[in-house]
């Protein structure tokens, strides 16, 4: 059964109030749900209190969603939100966003011709200490492009998709997307240059 | 960076991605055509998005869905 045709039969069981339905919800999106948590919470237990958050949110608004878009773009919604909230109830911190000036060294500002990445990021993403390198940067991203990154690069949402999870326009999805990319590419320069 | 870099560089993630069209992804090109330094980016970003791309997914913790599944039908019962 492809994706689609899944969520319609959820949305089916759950509609007529069948238990099972929201088993199902849980055994298909619980997976992808709480990878796209720990990258936002950057803490296991924090993921799984806020996807905890976000089924019993789902179990008490299922009657909202009005069946216009995907119940996999509505869920992530509803996640990021989970997140975020957790985030301010446990640092203190406003949520951010990268300005132009954060993703932009100092070198870049000041000369035009930036050193090239001497290795092959190919095999670099295939090894482990890319993909730790790669995680701690995500986790570093402030949090509403770390969002954006994370749906379309790692979960491979497209602009679109991305937009309407997040209820910001496509414009918006492409400059914050931008942004985060070019700042994991300044946390890793030094990694990519081989130093 | 110049300042026609500054005023191009938060759409060239879209060129990369594909997703300019009309006068925006004329004016990439014809700026990427003549700036090293934005075509160094470029590369650059591309080698971001595609190790991003290859990230593999980590492991969920044993017994998620059931502790999920459970929470639920608790609260359905209340």
């Amino acid at each position: 059964m492809d994706e689609l045709a899944e969520e319609k039969r959820i949305l089916e069981l759950i509609g007529a109030g069948d238990a099972a339905g929201f088993d199902l919800l849980v055994e298909r999106f619980a997976p992808r749900l709480f990878r796209y948590a720990l990258r936002m919470c950057g803490d296991e237990s924090e993921a799984e209190d806020a996807l905890q958050e976000t089924f019993l949110t789902v179990q008490e608004k299922i009657g909202q969603f009005r069946g216009e878009g995907r119940l996999r773009n509505w869920l992530y919604k509803i996640t990021g939100n989970a997140c975020l909230q957790k985030h301010r109830a446990n640092k203190g911190r406003r949520v951010t966003e990268l300005r132009l000036d954060d993703i932009m060294t100092h070198e870049d500002r000041i000369t035009e011709e930036p050193p090239s990445w001497r290795l092959d990021p190919a095999e670099q993403a295939l090894s482990a200490e890319m993909a730790q390198r790669l995680e701690q940067a995500i986790t570093q991203i402030p949090e509403t492009n770390r969002q954006v990154l994370i749906l379309r690069d790692v979960e491979g949402l497209s602009t679109r998709e991305t937009a309407l999870a997040l209820d910001i326009t496509e414009e918006t999805v492409k400059v914050r997307l931008h942004r985060a990319r070019a700042f994991v590419r300044r946390l890793l320069k030094d990694y990519f240059e081989g130093k | 960076m110049d300042k026609e870099c500054q005023d191009l560089t938060d759409r060239l993630s879209a060129y990369l991605d594909g997703d300019l069209a009309g006068d925006d992804l004329e004016e990439i090109i014809k700026h990427l055509d003549e700036c090293g330094c934005c075509r160094e980016c470029l590369g650059e970003l591309r080698q971001v998005r595609d190790a991003l791309r290859k990230m593999k997914a980590p492991e969920v913790p044993a017994g998620l869905t059931d502790r999920l599944k459970a929470c639920l039908k608790q609260n359905r019962n209340k």
